[in-house]
């Protein structure tokens, strides 16, 4: 059954769809990859480069062939790449130009005709006479790739009915939906055991099962890839990373040796994914010339799209805020999207709707953007606006307060058109949200750090009337997990009276408490998180977060 | 299996539940009962202002609505409403018993429990119980007094000390005061309301 989906899945999947889930492949094999990502800093003329594990260099060149077959063709039309991909020695994303001879690939998910298998055949007796430094190529098809995958995937996947089930309900999925996050967590949680009661893995085995569970995530995403939906794309990863972060801490593994490799092949996905939805917006607005930002992200229909829209728009904002960050980070390599995320990104809140407290990391990595790229006291206002709007919802004793973060934009959605569509189900039916905060408490912290302290003062009294609530999962690595069944919803409430230096201390706290100690290395994985589960937003979480996207501090130094 | 039509005996099902709900709202009205949906974990806690850790487990309440096999044929949609009416009634008044029951035990834990000694409820009780509370006032300076929860039994008793109180204007002047003095320690608490240093 597994194979029949792994066919399915292989068949249907673009050479962009399957990079990934083959550098998880080879690094399930031992393979280090080097360079995997579509956007890097240099074009390298190779899809992946890897050390495979007795050190030798390898160069692969990936071929789309879904359903088919690599035709002579096709292949005569990237001979002169393949050619390059042999003769020339690998250049490492350092610089460094590789001493030792490496091994070249081309891999195609399709099978090859005979004729190309003959080609290949001559350009290796050529090579060899050349003395090629990548020489022989080989050539990996179809077939291979699914022995690969039997061997390092469906054999551990979950048999169980209802699993089963679950991986057939993703695959039949709408592509262009929101990404079903639970479907997921019910098959990572067997696969990697997690389930509190499981028993504890071997590190061999924790390392095969990560490599199942990076292969059945590829596999949901199927019909989402199809559909280019690049947000579910994102979505999916993120839970991938954290649910192998979450199942290292568990079966009290080493991170780096059993989980880093796939997680990082997980990143380079969600930073390609995050390039394509800059490069499908920009390619939108050369189609419309003059138009403006906000209509490059209307999706659908017009005649529903409006009630969606607002909160596409938070949302695509703070993904290109973020994805300027990671850029600004690894070096822009493309300048045409820095121009425009530059051009894109609005200065201020006015266009934003503050929906629900789930929103709050959406507007914080946008007002993170503007304090970097803005000189003067604006962003810190606009932190002091912000919080005051979620005090000032949730403080009135009437109204229904902000949803808290467990709710979604599609709840909000939904509350708003229950008269109109004859919802039965109000999301919200049983639930107030005034007179606390999940959010209030790290905004506060941040707004200290501008040292803005008659502001805070302003401030306090309408902040201490509110309780300010958290999640703190049992055990630390069930942060990582989208809902869990051990903790307990705490609820803090301030005292009346505080110490403006005690508050100081508060907000220097930048050690992100609760949070498994690899999550700290992946910052734009756990802003992500913060944007994607805000419920796992925690004042100890935004603080860090806080510190890592904004270097503006004007209090004493941080405490880590 | 025999031929059905799950998706409208889904959809019914969906709605007999609503309807369920909004019964045993209607059926537990106690205005302080706020309600909250908590997502994950097992419990609730409260880190009060002093630091101090209050745990809330949650309880279990349950009814339960019986159809027979041999009703199944005839039954109408306005008997399984009312059976559900029922179940809502039966529900809410568990609810309620474990709720007060629960509370009970946290003022019993935290020594606020005011002992009646032996008294019958009357107009002074209810004072005395006023006095011994916070009383919060609003924006304008009203007071936003408690909800007195009472037995069924003591109706008549609460009802006669009402009577007595709009009666005697000494109990009445002794209402101003306790009110009085409840805003003053209000006004008192709220500025210390504030960030110093």
């Amino acid at each position: 059954m597994h194979e029949r989906l792994l066919e399915g899945w292989l068949d249907s999947a673009s050479e962009r769809s399957y990079q990934s889930p083959f550098c998880q492949m080879l690094a399930g094999q031992g393979h280090t990859i080097i360079h995997s990502t579509r956007h890097a800093a240099l074009e390298f003329g190779k899809d992946i480069l890897s050390i495979d594990d007795g050190g030798a260099p390898c160069a692969f060149q990936l071929k789309g062939n879904p359903g088919g077959k690599l035709k002579l063709r096709e292949f005569q039309n990237i001979q002169g790449q393949l050619v390059q991909l042999v003769t020339q020695p690998v250049v490492f994303p350092d610089g460094r130009v590789s001493r030792k001879n490496h091994k070249t690939f081309l891999v195609t998910n399709g099978e090859a005709e005979q004729e190309v298998h003959r080609a290949i055949d001559d350009l290796n007796k050529a090579f060899k006479r050349q003395k090629a430094v990548g020489a022989p190529l080989n050539l990996i098809t179809r077939g291979t790739l699914l022995e690969w995958t039997k061997e390092l995937g469906t054999a551990l996947w979950p048999s169980e009915i209802e699993d089963i089930d679950k991986l057939l309900n993703l695959l039949v999925w709408e592509g262009n939906d929101q990404f079903p996050e639970q479907e997921l967590h019910d098959l990572l949680i067997p696969l990697l055991g997690l389930a509190p009661d499981y028993k504890r893995l071997s590190a061999a085995e924790l390392k095969r099962r990560i490599t199942s569970a990076a292969l059945i995530t590829s596999v949901s995403l199927r019909n989402f890839s199809r559909k280019n939906n690049y947000y579910a794309e994102i979505k999916a990863w993120i839970l991938f990373i954290f649910y192998a972060v979450a199942a290292c801490s568990k079966h009290n593994h080493n991170y780096n040796r059993n989980a880093g490799k796939a997680v990082s092949i997980a990143e380079a996905a969600i930073f390609d994914n995050l390039s394509y939805l800059c490069d499908g917006l920009i390619k939108r607005s050369e189609k419309v010339e003059g138009a403006i930002p906000d209509h490059l992200i209307i999706e659908g229909e017009a005649l529903t799209d409006n009630v969606a829209f607002k909160g596409r728009f938070n949302l695509i904002i703070s993904l290109l805020s973020l994805y300027w960050f990671w850029c600004a980070e690894r070096g822009w390599t493309d300048q045409g999207q820095k121009d425009f995320i530059e051009k894109f990104l609005p200065s201020d809140f006015q266009k934003h709707l503050l929906w629900g407290e789930g929103a709050i990391p959406q507007f914080l990595i946008f007002l993170w953007y503007l304090r970097a790229t803005e000189k003067g006291p604006k962003p810190d206002l606009m932190l002091k606006g912000l919080l005051n709007g979620i005090i000032s919802f949730n403080i009135k004793k009437d109204g229904l307060g902000l949803p808290s973060p467990y709710y979604t934009y599609e709840d909000y959605m939904r509350h708003e058109l229950q008269a109109l569509l004859g919802i039965r189900e109000d999301p919200y039916q049983g639930d107030v949200f005034n007179d606390k905060s999940y959010f209030a408490e790290g905004l506060l912290h941040l707004l200290v750090r501008t040292n803005l302290k008659n502001a805070c003062k302003e401030i306090w009294p309408d902040f201490s009337r509110l309780g300010h609530s958290y999640f703190q999962p049992k055990k630390e690595w069930q942060f990582c997990l989208w809902r869990c069944e051990e903790g307990e919803e705490i609820m803090v409430q301030p005292p009346l009276t505080k110490k403006w230096e005690d508050l100081v201390s508060d907000a220097r706290d930048i050690s992100c408490a609760g949070v498994p100690e690899p999550l700290k290395n992946l910052k734009f994985p756990l802003m992500l998180w913060a944007i994607i589960f805000p419920y796992r937003a925690t004042p100890s979480v935004i603080r860090f977060l806080g510190k890592k996207f904004n270097d503006s501090w004007f209090i004493a130094p941080p405490l880590d | 299996m025999l031929p059905d039509f799950p998706k409208i005996k889904n959809e019914l099902a969906k709605a007999y539940f609503q309807i369920f709900k909004k019964m045993v709202e209607e059926y537990t009205p106690d205005p302080f009962l706020r309600q909250v949906q908590v997502f994950e974990g097992e419990r609730t806690a409260i880190v009060r202002e002093d630091g101090t850790k209050d745990e809330n487990n949650p309880f279990k309440v349950e009814s339960l609505l019986t159809i027979s096999t041999e009703e199944i044929p005839t039954l109408r949609i306005e008997e399984v409403l009312k059976r559900l009416n029922e179940m809502a009634k039966q529900l809410s008044s568990e609810r309620q018993k474990k709720l007060y029951q629960s509370l009970s035990d946290q003022l019993d834990k935290a020594g606020r429990m005011m002992e009646g000694k032996g008294r019958p409820l009357s107009a002074e009780v209810i004072l005395e119980a006023l006095d011994s509370v916070m009383i919060t006032f609003d924006e304008k300076g009203v007071p936003q007094i408690p909800t007195l929860v009472i037995h069924p039994n003591l109706l008549d008793k609460a009802k006669a000390a009402d009577a007595e109180f709009q009666k005697d204007p000494k109990l009445r002047a002794r209402y101003d005061q306790i009110i009085s003095k409840k805003r003053e320690e209000w006004n008192a608490r709220e500025a210390t309301r504030r960030l110093v240093g």
